[in-house]
């Protein structure tokens, strides 16, 4: 019940700090995307909640009770796949860099397979959960455990600095409240998904995680596969040239260094006078 | 729980049907991860001598060529795991299994 309320009680913050400044944000306060990002909030507090109810032994925090079934692992795994730093960095690296960005988004999903093929097998003949586990199994046990620890923190310190600083920034241009104050609200959230709920809250989380961007991302990408899903005439307009953009900024960063540097760094009105030389 | 001796240890690595396993295991494992690489890096190479050649159309439609290579990579690794997937799980437990019913008792 105290976790609760002091879930609520951060929840609330945002929105409480958030009213006195709103009012002077440049471009007025987007009530839909607040409303929605209040929604998410509330509804993932719910489910933490809920499975912290449920947490009862040691096993039940670390592996959720083995309850899991392997559709909803693979879920779990697509919602940390699909994270802040994947959805708004690649997007914005191919934005600047063209198919130099993609390398990013294929490099990603290439490196996931290769640690199944290598790794998933000795780990389930070993019933380890951990690669540290299953190589400690073979090798001197405390230096590949130090290894193993370090490796991880290094890369998840590198990982959760681009996680803040994306989700800080959203916060910040949602509420228009101070950026240190956003960044410090997601990292409590973040750590009361974790030790409120334990493993069985962050799986659900994440699911629902995967779910929403994957259904908002099938959305945004459906019209460059040629699916229309305008709604209303004044809202057509607006997509397509979004589209016509993208398509000439990939375009783009294929052709000549030269040209290409002169873009990147030249002003917008040079560059797409330069787009349509070329197009 | 089998009681593991050097005996019996010895006894499952002379067993064909166990060096069978462990061989075309292994097979699969580096196979595909070295098929993985290559088009990682295949793609890689591509984008860094090839670049004008990736922004052309694909014929008959819009999108450039090197995004269209970019998604038939991504669904080639997709179908690459569904493959080990499916392998390990019909054949080489299979395999296990038989291998644990003869040396388990």
């Amino acid at each position: 019940m105290i976790a609760y309320l002091l879930a609520a009680l951060i929840a609330a913050c945002p929105s409480a700090a958030a009213a006195q400044t709103i009012m002077t944000g440049a471009h007025g306060p987007d009530w839909i995307a607040i409303a929605m990002f209040a929604l998410i909030v509330i509804a993932t507090l719910v489910i933490t909640y809920c499975s912290a109810g449920k947490t009862r032994s040691k096993a039940d925090f670390y592996s959720a009770g083995n309850a899991i079934t392997p559709v909803q692992n693979g879920l779990a795994i697509a919602g940390d796949f699909l994270s802040a730093a994947a959805f708004l960095g690649i997007s914005a690296l191919v934005y600047a860099n063209g198919f130099d960005g993609l390398l990013y988004a294929l490099g990603f999903l290439t490196g996931w397979p290769i640690v199944l093929f290598l790794m998933s097998e000795r780990m389930r003949n070993l019933g380890s959960y951990t690669f540290a586990d299953a190589a400690a199994f073979r090798l001197d046990r405390t230096p590949i455990r130090l290894v193993a620890a370090t490796g991880s923190l290094v890369v998840v310190l590198f990982y959760l600095i681009a996680q803040m600083i994306g989700a800080g920034k959203v916060i910040e241009l949602l509420f228009g409240v101070n950026y240190l104050f956003a960044v410090a609200s997601v990292g409590v959230l973040m750590i009361l998904y974790v030790t409120v709920g334990g493993m069985q809250a962050t799986t659900w989380v994440q699911i629902t995680k995967a779910a929403l961007l994957l259904c908002g991302g099938t959305l945004l990408a459906s019209p460059y596969c040629g699916i229309s899903i305008s709604a209303s005439p004044n809202c057509s307009p607006q997509p397509v040239r979004f589209i016509q953009k993208a398509r000439r900024f990939l375009r783009l960063a294929a052709c000549s260094p030269n040209r290409y540097r002169r873009f990147r760094w030249g002003s917008r009105w040079c560059s797409e006078r330069q787009v349509s030389h070329t197009s | 729980m089998l009681s593991v001796t050097p005996d019996r240890t010895r006894q499952v690595l002379a067993d064909p049907e166990f060096g069978e396993l462990a061989l075309s295991r292994a097979r699969l494992r580096w196979g595909l991860s070295i098929v993985t690489l290559i088009l990682f890096f295949g793609f890689f190479a591509l984008i860094s001598t090839a670049k004008g050649a990736l922004g052309a159309n694909v014929a008959g439609s819009d999108m450039p060529l090197g995004l269209a290579l970019a998604l038939t990579v991504i669904v080639l690794v997709v179908l690459l795991t569904g493959f080990y997937v499916q392998r390990s799980n019909s054949r080489f437990d299979e395999l296990a299994r038989g291998l644990n019913r003869r040396f388990g008792q």
